[in-house]
């Protein structure tokens, strides 16, 4: 007994802990990721990636997720800046579109972690903070990510628990590292054959338009 | 006699001697009186900030080496990195826990250092394997384990900067996803810690005024957070008791020592933003059109109370009277907040307020004249200013009544300050004038006819200590 609390009292114990427990939590974040990279349903969302210049080199595309507004359901209204959950629907074509947010948790349904970043009239815009995919930045087409491509693309990303992993992004099927864009000519014919929801493509030919 | 002190001294001794204040043998009779300087054992302030900078550059040049080829690494080289990262970290930690004994610098650079390795860690981790929030879990990871390192090498600074990050983990949206519950627990993890430290002489004075600073904002801060998070309803009732359970248990703990400083700083700082707020007829209107006041909300309100109560107990048996009256606060918010409740005239419930406040205020001017505390008159000062400035925002005055009573405090306040001046001036000039007519002339080691003629100056029994050892010299 006197051996066991002279061990409790001992620095060396807890260092001990400390040691096993750093070493854990770096292999905690780890695994966290991997797991939801090797397991579950995979899905699709409409995308635009950009590239951001940091000071760090960096080898990741940003995402922007496209059809990030809907309606909001929950009993208060939604604090800028906060998580809230975003309820997603599946087309059967795996392509996911947005039914509605909340400051709840949905009881059922798959459903993503997002940021409101704005509300009016009922209607929340929201940013999903998964949004960054690892791809070899030499072989991608810089038109991709430099704002001049017009044609949508889509992210395949794995969901579980509210949180997601973006896997790729791919243009017409093609991952990005080897994917040809598409010219202006060739989108307009092919813009009806991908089967987003209409809202989507209408709001982002809207967005298209003042852009360019 | 202090280190500080004695330094002066030195050099005060050498001039003293130069100028023929005093002889040699004063000089040996003074420094043999004072006794020897004592050896720091800690390194300063200034070569402790010295020894972390240089440590800083020299792990922020291995991060720029890093960081310029981080993405040419697969990520499991990356995972690897981090990994040895943390092993050199751990291992210089383990070093000097075996080196060095409790209480000594090199465990608090050392914890710190490993803090810092722990959060570049995690923050790496979030960049090679992305899950959305930047590094809330991290954030939340390093803390915990930064409070254990604390505990087992016994190095206040750590926990303390720990719980500042608690304060940055509240900004999170992790944090805002699992609730206060977390950040109070943090609160809770640290606590023993600080019971300990306050009592153990092996933590210094600066590093239990550090933690206490930290721990207080820490708590002020994640009770904001849980306000945010919760919705709660009464919010500056339970402000204002929060502010006085800080301030109280600061005014008891004050003969222990100067940590509790912050307790009664961020205390007081709560209570003015609490008079700040219940000034405008804004505050009280809103908590009359609330539909429902949880029942949280009372539990705490009640609480809270208690412990006040048990608190002015305390500070009654210490006869600390004047407290009480700050600590009336409570019964008086809480009055304003059944009364706004019960639709009562917000008007009428900042008045109440005002006519409180003000009360107390000229209860502290009485008690400050009296007393001949001049630190007493600072804090009335300061809630009037505070009260004055709230009328800046309020929009129930117009314009032009808000400008032109601007105006008067202003000219007041200049009219007050020349006075004082010149009042102050004068008595400078008075004892200045007094000082001229008995000018210091000897430069030299007084002799006979100088140190007589500068006997009412000089300390006669120096003179007579020297005549004594020079007749003794003679003999």
């Amino acid at each position: 007994m006197n051996k066991f609390s002279y061990y409790l009292k001992s620095p060396w114990l807890y260092y001990l802990i400390v040691v096993i427990l750093s070493v854990l939590s770096v292999v905690y974040m780890q695994q966290r990721y991997t797991t939801m990279l090797q397991g579950g349903a995979e899905y699709q969302w409409p995308v635009k990636v950009e590239y951001s210049t940091n000071w760090v080199p960096d080898d990741s595309l940003t995402i922007k997720f496209l059809g990030n507004k809907t309606s909001w359901i929950g009993e208060k209204q939604p604090s800028i800046g906060k998580p809230i959950y975003v309820a997603l629907g599946v087309q059967p074509n795996g392509v996911l579109y947005v039914k509605n947010a909340s400051d709840r948790k949905p009881l059922e349904g798959e459903y993503i972690l997002a940021t409101a970043e704005e509300y009016t009239d009922g209607l929340v815009e929201f940013s999903i903070p998964y949004n960054k995919v690892r791809v070899n930045l030499e072989k991608v087409n810089p038109i991709f990510y430099n704002g001049q491509y017009k044609g949508l693309l889509m992210a395949t990303l794995k969901l579980k628990n509210g949180e997601a992993v973006v896997t790729g992004v791919y243009n017409q099927g093609i991952s990005l590292e080897l994917a040809e864009p598409s010219s202006d000519a060739e989108l307009m014919n092919k813009k009806d054959a991908l089967l987003l929801p209409s809202a989507i493509i209408n709001e982002e030919n809207k967005k298209t338009q003042t852009s360019y | 006699m202090e280190r500080t002190k004695l330094l002066w001294l030195r050099e005060q001794l050498e001039i003293w001697e130069k100028e023929g204040i005093i002889t040699k043998q004063n000089k040996t009779d003074i420094r043999n009186y004072c006794g020897k300087i004592p050896l720091k054992k800690t390194p300063t302030l200034k070569r402790l900030s010295l020894i972390l900078g240089g440590i800083s550059l020299i792990l922020l040049g291995c991060f720029l080496l890093l960081a310029g080829f981080w993405h040419s690494f697969s990520p499991n080289g990356r995972f690897d990195i981090i990994l040895v990262m943390l092993t050199v970290v751990l291992g210089i930690e383990a070093l000097v826990l075996w080196q060095t004994k409790p209480g000594s610098t090199i465990r608090d650079i050392a914890s710190i250092m490993y803090m810092v390795v722990m959060l570049v860690a995690t923050y790496l981790m979030s960049d090679v394997y992305p899950l959305g929030d930047i590094n809330g879990v991290g954030i939340l990871i390093t803390i915990v384990l930064s409070i254990f390192t604390g505990y087992f090498m016994k190095s206040a600074y750590v926990v303390g900067f720990s719980l500042l990050l608690s304060i940055l983990w509240c900004t999170t949206s992790t944090a805002y996803l699992y609730g206060a519950k977390l950040v109070w627990l943090l609160i809770l993890l640290a606590l023993p810690f600080y019971k300990n430290m306050l009592k153990d002489d092996t933590y210094t004075s600066n590093s239990k005024i550090f933690v206490s600073w930290s721990l207080v904002m820490a708590v002020f801060f994640s009770f904001f957070f849980t306000l945010q998070t919760t919705g709660a309803s009464i919010n500056i009732l339970l402000l204002t008791n929060l502010a006085l359970i800080t301030y109280l248990l600061g005014r008891i703990s004050k003969m222990h020592g100067l940590w509790s400083l912050p307790f009664r700083s961020i205390g007081i700082a709560g209570l003015l933003y609490v008079i700040f707020v219940g000034t405008f007829s804004g505050t009280w209107s809103d908590i009359a059109s609330l539909t429902t006041i949880h029942a949280v909300d009372y539990l705490l309100a009640f609480s809270s109370l208690g412990i006040i109560g048990y608190l002015i107990f305390i500070v009654c048996r210490q006869k600390l009277y004047l407290d009480i009256f700050i600590a009336g606060f409570a019964p008086i918010m809480g009055l304003c907040t059944i009364m706004a409740c019960y639709q009562i005239m917000p008007l009428v419930i900042t008045v109440l307020l005002n006519i409180y406040t003000l009360v107390v205020a000229a209860l502290f001017v009485l008690a400050g004249i009296w007393q001949h505390k001049s630190s007493m008159i600072n804090l009335p000062i300061i809630v009037l200013v505070d009260m004055i400035l709230a009328r800046f925002f309020d929009p129930s005055f117009t314009f032009l009544e808000r400008g032109i009573s601007f105006i008067t405090v202003g000219l007041l306040v200049l009219i007050g300050n020349i006075i004082y001046l010149w009042n102050k001036n004068n008595t400078d000039q008075r004892f200045n004038r007094e000082v001229k007519k008995r000018p210091l002339k000897t430069k030299n080691i007084p002799t006979t006819t100088e140190s007589e003629q500068n006997i009412d100056i000089i300390d006669n029994d120096s003179i007579d200590n020297d005549k004594a050892g020079k007749e003794t010299i003679d003999e």
